[in-house]
């Protein structure tokens, strides 16, 4: 499992990249260009995947679907992670109201439960990627920020912290020489998973018709539409959803691998 | 336990406070004008003048919390602009359709979890545990809203087993809690599986078997009883996440719950059925958490004394 799981995640975790990044060059035609009389045509050469609403082609759509997923998704926990990580770990390091208010902002947002508060921000600003971006990081950050202050309270009683002190170095060159270091490994499992789980937010949103707009293309989207035109094609809500599905899979499988890799104690519990 | 349960009351207090003034902030978050946006484009200066005097957005800040505050407690958390009646109502009437789904999903996701969790520890290595870890992989990793249309189609369409949409009887709740459930029932499964591996190597485990016990009966006596501590844990922020979830199965099912509700008020920019929705969301999840920490003191004994 923990092989094959490595291969299969970095394997598919590339595979989305490299759309995500070639989609402009190796979609087959313009995502949205329409040819009405080949609306739900079957797949032919030209068209691999066949055709959807309108006549769109849906493999150019797929390919141009995950670049949208994979922009929001990086840069949402990019975002995210960074404040997070620095918000946790001066809360953490100084300590006293400064971590108190931090800590009270991160419970009233573990307030809301589950894609709540993420569906409520997006219903209020609107749809849009920018606007997406935004209502993922606000309500993302606080699970990194609770892991950078986790570690960070442990990390400032350790010796190498003490002996930094100890030499007179200032709060800046200890927070950013000494304690990021330590903490990026941990917060770079996390935001793997983070990725996945934003590219599942992202596609929740466009489903909703809060995320992307209809002048971009995104998996959430195609399925939104699909579900009416079920019973015409089915391929509609199948091409989208498996490349979902693969994608958030690959994703976990990658963060996991990586998660074993960095943490030696965890490949024993995991077994197989 | 009644000290434990007024102890918890009274720590829910300040996150209930921090909660309903995010969710005032929320009609302030809206870019512009939200009577302009709520109106549309096509409305003249007179309707929005009235409807931002109704919803006192012409009051000063303070003011306008001070009202809010006010709605909740006399009970009636505002009035809706798409129905025209009170905000409390409207949720009352949709909760319990939403209850029993996330009920059902939950307890899908426990009758699947529980035992694919505890046989896959037990067979380690070998092919069942390989089904396992795979199932809860790919479980996690299907969002509701693939997988319903897709079980719509096969099931109601094709084979004629459940009503397409609606919740018109029990039986109707089968498809909808399935595919709510099934992410949560992944991660459970993972939960129930590196628990029930840690158990096992306890030494309580070594006694019940020297004693003589069958293995069933140490699964079902020492095994399962220890190894749903974490799960208990798990369950309260499962149940939240259940509970937000709705509002995308509810959507595809046409159930009748807050979850739809809760579609219909966002997409009509109905903004103060909006922050209802979301006030009562998070007000339950308090409630359900504070409920899961009572049932883990009575399963672990050891946190009660704390």
């Amino acid at each position: 499992m923990n092989r094959w799981g490595m291969y299969i995640g970095c394997g598919l975790s590339l595979l989305l990249l490299f759309l995500a990044i070639f989609a402009p060059w190796i979609s087959p035609s313009d995502p949205l260009a329409q040819n009405l009389a080949m609306q739900f045509a079957g797949p032919t050469w030209q068209h691999p995947l066949g055709n959807g609403v309108n006549g769109v082609d849906l493999l150019s759509q797929l390919f141009w679907g995950a670049r949208v997923s994979m922009i929001v998704g990086f840069v949402t926990v990019i975002f995210s992670g960074a404040l997070g990580l620095f918000l946790g770990s001066i809360a953490g390091y100084f300590r006293g109201t400064l971590e108190s208010i931090i800590m009270r902002i991160i419970d009233a947002l573990y307030a809301f439960p589950g894609i709540l508060l993420v569906v409520a921000l997006a219903s209020v600003l609107g749809p849009g990627l920018k606007n997406m971006i935004i209502v993922m990081t606000v309500t993302t950050w606080a699970g990194y920020a609770r892991l950078a202050r986790g570690s960070t309270l442990r990390l400032r009683e350790e010796e190498f912290i003490l002996a930094a002190k100890a030499q007179g170095a200032s709060h800046f060159r200890i927070i950013f020489k000494h304690l990021w270091p330590n903490l990026l490994p941990l917060l770079l499992v996390q935001m793997s998973f983070g990725l996945g789980s934003a590219i599942m937010t992202e596609s929740t949103l466009s489903f909703l018709g809060l995320g992307a707009p209809p002048e971009t293309v995104s998996w959430g989207q195609m399925i939104n539409q699909g579900r009416e035109l079920l019973l015409v094609a089915p391929r509609l809500v199948i091409v989208p959803g498996s490349a979902l599905v693969l994608a958030v899979l690959g994703l976990n499988l990658f963060g996991d691998s990586l998660r074993d890799l960095l943490d030696p104690r965890k490949i024993e519990d995991r077994g197989t | 336990m009644f000290s434990f349960l007024g102890r918890r009351f009274l720590q829910a207090l300040p996150v209930a406070a921090l909660t309903t003034t995010l969710v005032f902030f929320l009609i302030h978050l809206v870019p512009g004008d939200p009577v302009a946006i709520m109106l549309g484009d096509a409305s003249n200066a007179a309707d929005r003048a009235n409807l931002t005097r109704i919803l006192g957005l012409d009051q000063p800040l303070f003011k306008q919390y001070y009202t809010f505050l006010a709605h909740i407690f006399s009970g009636s958390w505002g009035t809706s602009l798409t129905y025209d009646r009170s905000v409390i109502e409207l949720i009352y009437e949709r909760f319990f359709p939403t209850l029993h789904l996330t009920i059902c999903a939950l307890v899908v996701s426990l009758f699947i979890s529980i035992p694919l969790g505890v046989i896959a520890a037990t067979q380690r290595g070998k092919f069942f545990d390989f089904f396992s870890v795979g199932f809860s992989l790919l479980a996690a990793s299907i969002p509701n809203f693939v997988l319903a249309p897709i079980a719509v189609l096969i099931f109601s369409v094709q084979l004629g087993f459940f009503h397409v949409s609606g919740y018109q009887s029990a039986g109707d709740l089968i498809l909808p809690s399935l595919c709510l459930g099934l992410g949560v029932s992944g991660y459970f499964t993972r939960i129930v599986r590196t628990a029930t591996l840690e158990v096992l190597h306890e030494d309580y485990i070594l006694t019940a078997r020297s004693k003589g016990l069958s293995e069933i009966n140490v699964l079902l006596k020492h095994v399962l009883k220890n190894a749903s501590i974490p799960l208990i844990t798990v369950i309260g922020g499962a149940f939240g996440g259940l509970l937000a979830g709705a509002v995308v199965t509810e959507t595809l099912f046409d159930w009748p719950g807050i979850g739809r509700l809760f579609f219909n008020a966002f997409q009509a920019r109905d903004y103060p059925l909006v922050q209802g929705i979301v006030l009562w969301v998070s007000f339950s999840f308090l409630i359900i958490n504070i409920l899961v920490d009572l049932a883990y003191s009575w399963v672990d004994r050891r946190v009660q004394r704390n």
